[in-house]
């Protein structure tokens, strides 16, 4: 017997996202069981998910960190999802994906890297689970998150999806609901850029170590320790990092006063304040939603599959 | 002459036995689990000889295989009119996908036919470009 289960899974710099789950792209492995804490065990390695985030990869495939990472992702979802039943394979579906600026050259090679011509067993919150990724297919990040909010954003001449993430900024147009390949870009603009150099300018000048956790609470407008001229630094910082990454766009041609502005991603929802009050953008839709792109995957993918279209099918 | 491969066996089902014919539309109503299905059947039912049970299994009580299909079927749409997008997705129930399908209903979005041509047409572009 077995189940089958679809799995939109989005590998992002700084975080995974499933349907309903979300964890740090950060893994910690050891040759002995962790003594706190949940672990995966796979081929002998027991891993657990940290906070140390793992560098900026254009390329995640050249090792098995977000191989892994998906597995956690497999484990948590099948679980919520009720399809995990003991002794029976997990048959897998998995609809990942990439920016659209880097589709084109990596997406063959990311569907590859989920695929395994074996079960993949491994131990999982004390369960074990047999894994089959039966199918892998890759789809542009943002025009699928844009999917979520189609109706919103059809009417639009031009619409122009900006997802700001840990350590990168894409963007991509869209005329019509069809996107233009030529106009997208992945910038090294995410927020990770403003993190490092708040926490740089508040060492050197008042000796105090931030963490990007207190960074967050101040642009969320969460009470914290520090002294108010700490808290005015930060969020003047993130008043001219978001102008700046704003009229960074505004050089590379985009018009962002007309036509629909969709920001995804969290970067985009902790300086929503200071990108909204900048003047520089009209009509402007947010997408509060984490998942987005997760959930676009599994839009698209259910219209791939309707379509009897099976390019991520295993040959 | 030699069995080409011994994991490999043809049945053939009685068409005019009423039993065979429960059988025979459970078994092909099921994908790729028939085979785990029958070695389960036969190890139990073996079982239950062993232990002198065999009426239980042989004289089991009369399933009525079309109701719990229905029970299920509606069991499936309820649970998908109350869900989102992470439901349809991964509903593999073929009426529930139909249904779905039909209404251009993806959870809480709606994307009418019309643009379903470009939205597939752009994700080839993506792929080719």
């Amino acid at each position: 017997m077995s189940q089958n289960i679809i799995i939109p899974v989005d590998h992002g710099n700084r975080n995974c996202k499933t349907l309903n789950f979300i964890y740090t792209s950060a893994l910690e492995e050891s040759d002995i069981r962790p003594p706190l804490g949940e672990y995966l065990l796979y081929r002998g390695k027991y891993y657990t998910l940290t906070e140390k985030r793992i560098p900026y990869m254009k390329d995640k495939t050249t090792d098995e960190r977000f191989f892994i990472l998906t597995l956690f992702g497999i484990g948590m979802e099948s679980e919520r999802q009720q399809s995990y039943r003991s002794g029976e394979l997990l048959r897998v579906e998995l609809p990942v994906g990439l920016p659209p600026k880097h589709y084109g050259s990596l997406y063959k090679k990311f569907e590859e890297y989920f695929r395994r011509d074996e079960v993949i067993d491994f131990i999982f919150r004390g369960k074990n689970y047999a894994v089959y990724i039966e199918k892998v297919m890759a789809f542009p990040q943002d025009y699928a998150a844009a999917m979520t909010v189609f109706q919103d954003i059809r009417g639009y001449g031009k619409t122009v999806v900006i997802d700001i993430g840990g350590f990168t900024l894409d963007y991509l147009l869209i005329r019509r609901g069809v996107p233009d390949l030529a106009v997208c870009d992945s910038l090294e603009f995410g927020v990770i850029k403003l993190y490092n150099q708040v926490i740089s300018r508040i060492n050197s000048e008042y000796d105090i170590l931030l963490e990007e956790a207190d960074i967050d609470n101040v642009l969320r407008g969460i009470q914290t320790d520090y002294p108010v001229n700490v808290t005015n630094i930060i969020k003047n910082m993130a008043y001219t990092f978001s102008n700046d990454l704003l009229g960074t766009l505004r050089e590379r041609g985009l018009e962002l006063k007309s036509g629909c502005v969709v920001f995804v991603g969290g970067g985009a929802l902790l300086l929503r304040e200071y990108l909204e009050g900048s003047g520089k953008v009209g009509n402007c839709l947010f997408l509060e939603d984490i998942h987005a792109n997760a959930k676009g995957y599994g839009i698209l993918y259910g219209l791939e599959k309707k379509a009897g279209n099976t390019y991520g099918k295993k040959e | 002459m030699e069995k080409k491969n011994e994991f490999v066996i043809t049945i053939g089902f009685n068409r005019n036995d009423e039993d065979h014919k429960k059988v025979v539309r459970l078994l092909n109503g099921m994908s790729r689990t028939k085979a785990q299905y029958i070695v389960k059947a036969i190890l139990a039912y073996r079982e239950c000889c062993k232990v002198g049970n065999v009426t239980n299994v042989a004289n089991a009580v009369e399933i009525d295989y079309d109701k719990i299909w229905e029970y299920i079927q509606q069991t499936v749409k309820e649970y998908i009119s109350r869900e989102d997008i992470n439901l349809f997705i991964n509903s593999n129930d073929k009426e529930a996908d139909e249904t779905a399908s039909g209404n251009k209903n993806f959870g809480q979005m709606e994307i009418e036919e019309d643009a379903w041509g470009g939205i597939l047409s752009s994700l080839k572009s993506f792929r080719s470009g």
